[in-house]
């Protein structure tokens, strides 16, 4: 046993709450080790001077007065009615709880359902309130979403270089 | 727990007023007591005492079993001495001297003390331990006046404390290494 292993049983050293053969060894590097000594030493001086600390009598008055008062604070908030810090936060937190994790459930399940169309390659679909039979109709395949390419520029329709031509081919090259 | 608390327990739930009073009447003095020990002044531990059994009238509804009344009214105690202790960071406490311990407290030296001057150093060294306890996290410091003042068992403690008794053995091996090294060669 070392200095570091035996220092955090000093407590249960102190209170005998270790266990014989535990104790014991305790005991036996207590010897040796005047680190040790030391520091039991002023443990115990701690926990013996607490043990002194005594409550002083306020007198039988007192605690009539205290058992009074008591009641009276009683009558005065309602039998029934005594209010606990904090409950109406804690009704309100229960309902936010509530509605957070029904936002979150019905997020997912719109992910998932728009999700699912983009990676099979169908594109988005469309609110058709016309139709019948669905409420959603295919527009358009996925690969249809790429704006058209200005063949003189190589730029398309939203102002990007296209990713079909390499950077180069969209600068006009100098005449010779 | 006595049959009669037991009984009067029962009342009590039942919506008898009287039954209440006279449980006030049998677990003030301990509760008084206890809030003492916790945190080492009279006003602060009347209105705990108030406040715990104001709170056990209104709550009685969460205890599932008389038998238990006690460990649920010194819970209540002792969240309530907590909350105090927070709010205690942020104003001075009443102790003037580092040496000299505030008045309320007073010192069993009857059957330790050899002499005065000894009464002396040890009323010093414990006005100095108090003084460094004031520091330590509440939940720390209320373990080690529970465990080392009041004098109850790891597993009464963490009944109180509503913890594992693991988190007692931790959090009081902490509170008393921070104290040792705080005190340093005052101890020696």
């Amino acid at each position: 046993m070392t200095y570091h292993h035996t220092t955090p049983l000093h407590g249960d050293y102190l209170d005998r709450g270790l266990s014989t053969e535990c104790a014991a060894e305790v005991d036996r590097h207590i010897a040796d080790c005047p680190d040790c000594r030391t520091d039991l030493e002023r443990l115990r001086r701690i926990t013996t001077l607490l043990k002194q600390v005594k409550v002083p009598d306020p007198g039988q008055a007192f605690f009539d007065n205290q058992a009074e008062m008591i009641n009276g604070r009683l009558d005065t908030a309602g039998a029934a009615g005594v209010p606990r810090p904090f409950e109406y936060l804690q009704e309100t937190r229960h309902v936010l709880r509530t509605l957070i994790r029904l936002a979150a459930v019905i997020t997912l399940l719109f992910g998932a359902f728009y999700l699912s169309d983009v990676r099979q390659g169908n594109g988005p679909r469309k609110w058709m309130p016309g139709k019948t039979g669905s409420r959603y109709a295919q527009t358009e395949p996925a690969s249809s979403w790429v704006a058209p390419i200005d063949p003189q520029t190589g730029i398309n329709g939203i102002g990007s270089p296209s990713l079909t031509t390499s950077p180069a081919d969209s600068i006009p090259k100098p005449e010779k | 727990m006595t049959d009669e608390i037991t009984r009067l327990v029962q009342l009590f739930q039942k919506g008898d007023r009287q039954a209440f009073t006279a449980l006030v009447r049998a677990f003030q003095k301990k509760v008084y007591a206890l809030a003492f020990k916790m945190l080492l002044d009279h006003l602060d531990a009347d209105e705990v005492t108030q406040e715990t059994f104001v709170r056990v009238f209104g709550r009685i509804d969460q205890l599932k079993s008389p038998m238990h009344f006690d460990a649920f009214v010194y819970r209540i105690a002792t969240n309530y001495a907590i909350d105090i202790l927070r709010k205690r960071k942020g104003r001075m406490v009443a102790m003037p001297d580092e040496t000299e311990l505030p008045g309320s407290i007073q010192m069993d030296l009857s059957s330790r003390v050899t002499s005065p001057d000894k009464a002396l150093e040890n009323k010093e060294l414990l006005a100095r331990i108090l003084k460094a306890a004031e520091e330590l996290p509440p939940r720390q410091r209320m373990t080690l006046f529970l465990h080392d003042i009041e004098g109850l068992s790891k597993e009464e403690v963490a009944k109180i404390m509503g913890c594992p008794e693991a988190t007692v053995r931790s959090n009081l091996h902490i509170a008393r290494t921070k104290l040792k090294k705080k005190l340093g060669k005052s101890l020696a």
